[in-house]
């Protein structure tokens, strides 16, 4: 790991629509896609939900990470209360300093505040990047498997 | 945050009902396509709500430190006042931008930007029902004659001209009002309750972090279509050109200065406690997060002209464009969007009635400034009450026939008539000796023609 960004200016909160530009880039650097379009419909569906569920890291008053999740009372047959991670990113030149791990613990914070009691995600088996990420936050792969086909 | 939920007595809560029947009738197709527009979310509640975390301890002020007051008659009489009256006009100010939206949420091109208006407006219903619990579940007596009871019904009797706020009063023309109103005026809203996050009175501070929240889904209502419009008419694919956008900016950001309160006010409110800023500050941190937005818009109409622009480059391109004020890569610079200056159209504060262009050029002839108010200005506007009073007092000041104060009086005020048929309401008034501006009145304060004779509660 880098020098850590902990403690030298970063502040996590809640995404707001000024973000949005932000997040694009981060979003262009990392998948090398201008996406404007899907970005605003993101961010305004987080906001219309829980923003305390998604949340960007702002490091010297640059947002260089965001994580979005959603907690969602029902899916696939799951009657506990959820947190599912959707969406992580952190910018190519901030990676490995600890941000995706702060902005991590305070969405983690958040669920048990709501008496959430499990965390899902899914990753693509071969993004060891994330998988490895997932990990080290404690998440275990589960005995469930994604089912897909193409229409 | 913890989120406690309660409803207002029956007769305040039936009232609120009515209103919504008779000034948002599209609220019940925003309940009956909830589901569609927000799948799997909570469904709306019209209901106060109040964050359990609120600190106990005052934060700011002569008594910080101190614990926090529950009960209006704790306050000192000048505290309890004070707060009384930035509780009505904050509940003026949300049943007002519902007024202000019905008038044109039909017209909008797409029904998904006309179901997120109607959240807002649903949402600043909560927000005025909100204020109102913090009206009827107090005793105020001590600092108002009026009861609770007609505190309500005084601010559900205001309607579009008769509201605390300038920016309240003034008709929406198109959708485009809708959008920009919420993308700048709302957001004047997020820093009035940041700010109010410390109030001394704690059902204050408390009400402020749920109404925060969904103040901020109101922000992105208005910048995600802006965003897609700017990007629509770089490509050619014209709903709303820039140049239109540009003066409905010219149009609210003067009102959103203004509703900061005058330029060397607010530190009582911060020696009382309630909030954390002077109004210059607040302004100041606004302005800066207006010309983040209009920035950002800029960058998006510029990428979309020029697709093989990275992010950086459109940035460096639009900077240039605007330093240098000339055409670069086919693009004029008057296509690009600024924020008009502080001087610009400005009726309260440190610049109020001056004559200032868009650009904070200063004019010397009226009739020149009325020209450039003409040519900045979206033209239906220009036809409107409001725009008119605002130039009657103007041509006044200038000709020497008003003073300022005389001039800064004339816009329609709320004021409680004795003597119309429905005695009980409260009328949008020109008072003699306040009608600078307007045709003069007549044989003292006189009705309105085109306001209501019907009180909602």
């Amino acid at each position: 790991m880098d020098a850590p960004a902990t403690g030298t200016g970063l502040i996590v909160r809640p995404v707001c629509e000024m973000d949005t530009a932000a997040i694009e880039a981060i979003d262009e650097r990392l998948l090398g896609r201008y996406r404007p379009h899907h970005w605003e419909t993101r961010v305004r569906y987080y906001l219309s939900r829980d923003p305390e569920a998604a949340l960007v890291a702002e490091l010297d008053g640059e947002v260089v990470g965001f994580l979005f999740a959603d907690i969602r009372g029902w899916e696939f047959g799951l009657d506990e209360p959820t947190a599912w991670i959707e969406v992580v990113g952190v910018h190519p030149d901030q990676q490995h300093r600890g941000i995706g791990r702060r902005l991590a613990e305070q969405l983690l914070e958040h669920c048990r505040a709501q008496g959430v009691r499990y965390v899902r995600t899914m990753v693509h088996q071969d993004d060891h990047a994330i998988a490895g990420f997932m990990r080290s936050l404690g998440l275990e792969p589960a005995p469930w498997t994604a089912y897909a086909r193409e229409l | 945050m913890q989120i406690a939920q309660d409803r207002l007595d029956k007769k305040y809560h039936d009232a609120v009902e009515r209103w919504q029947q008779r000034y948002f009738p599209d609220y019940p197709l925003l309940l009956h396509y909830w589901e569609k527009y927000f799948p799997r979310q909570q469904p709306f509640c019209l209901c106060s709500k109040l964050d359990l975390s609120t600190p106990e301890e005052i934060q700011v002020g002569r008594r910080a430190g101190e614990k926090k007051f529950t009960r209006a008659e704790q306050m000192e009489p000048e505290q309890a006042h004070r707060l009384l009256q930035i509780i009505k006009a904050q509940a003026s100010t949300e049943f007002g931008s519902i007024q202000q939206h019905q008038g044109s949420l039909d017209k909008a091109q797409d029904d998904e930007e006309k179901f997120f208006v109607l959240r807002v407006m649903a949402e600043e219903l909560r927000h005025g029902y909100q204020m109102f619990h913090l009206l009827t579940r107090d005793d105020w007596s001590q600092v108002s004659e009026q009861k609770g009871e007609e505190i309500v019904e005084e601010v559900l009797s205001m309607k579009t001209g008769s509201h605390v706020l300038g920016a309240f009063n003034i008709e929406y023309d198109s959708f485009v009002d809708n959008i920009v109103f919420a993308a700048v005026i709302d957001r004047v809203g997020k820093y009035q309750l940041t700010m109010q996050k410390v109030c001394a009175y704690k059902p204050m501070a408390a009400s402020m972090p749920p109404m925060l929240q969904e103040e901020a889904f109101h922000l992105a209502a208005g910048v995600v279509p802006l965003r897609r419009w700017v990007r629509k008419a770089a490509t050619g694919e014209i709903t709303v050109p820039m140049a239109v956008i540009q003066r409905y900016l010219n149009k609210w950001v003067p009102r959103g200065y203004e509703m900061f309160g005058h330029e060397k006010g607010g530190q009582t409110n911060i020696e009382l406690g309630f909030k954390d800023m002077t109004n210059l500050q607040a302004l100041r941190a606004y302005q800066a997060e207006l010309g983040r937005m209009v920035e950002d818009l800029n960058r998006n109409y510029v990428r979309a002209r020029l697709p093989e622009l990275g992010p950086e480059e459109a940035r460096a391109l639009v900077a240039s464009i605007q330093q240098h004020r000339e055409r670069q890569r086919g693009i004029e610079p008057e296509e690009l969007l600024r924020l008009p200056d502080e001087r610009f159209f400005r009726r309260r504060g440190l610049w109020s009635h001056q004559m200032w262009s868009v650009d904070g050029e200063p004019f010397r002839d009226f009739e020149d400034y009325r020209r450039h108010l003409a040519a900045v200005l979206p033209e239906p506007y220009l036809a409107h009450r409001d725009f008119g009073e605002y130039l009657g007092a103007m041509r006044r000041l200038q000709a020497g026939e008003i003073d300022l104060k005389t001039a800064e009086a004339s816009a329609p005020r709320l004021v409680r008539t004795s003597y119309c048929p429905c005695s009980k309401s409260v009328r949008w008034i020109v008072e003699e000796g306040q009608a600078a501006a307007g045709e003069p009145t007549a044989g003292g304060a006189r009705c309105e023609p085109r306001a209501s004779c019907h009180g909602a509660a």
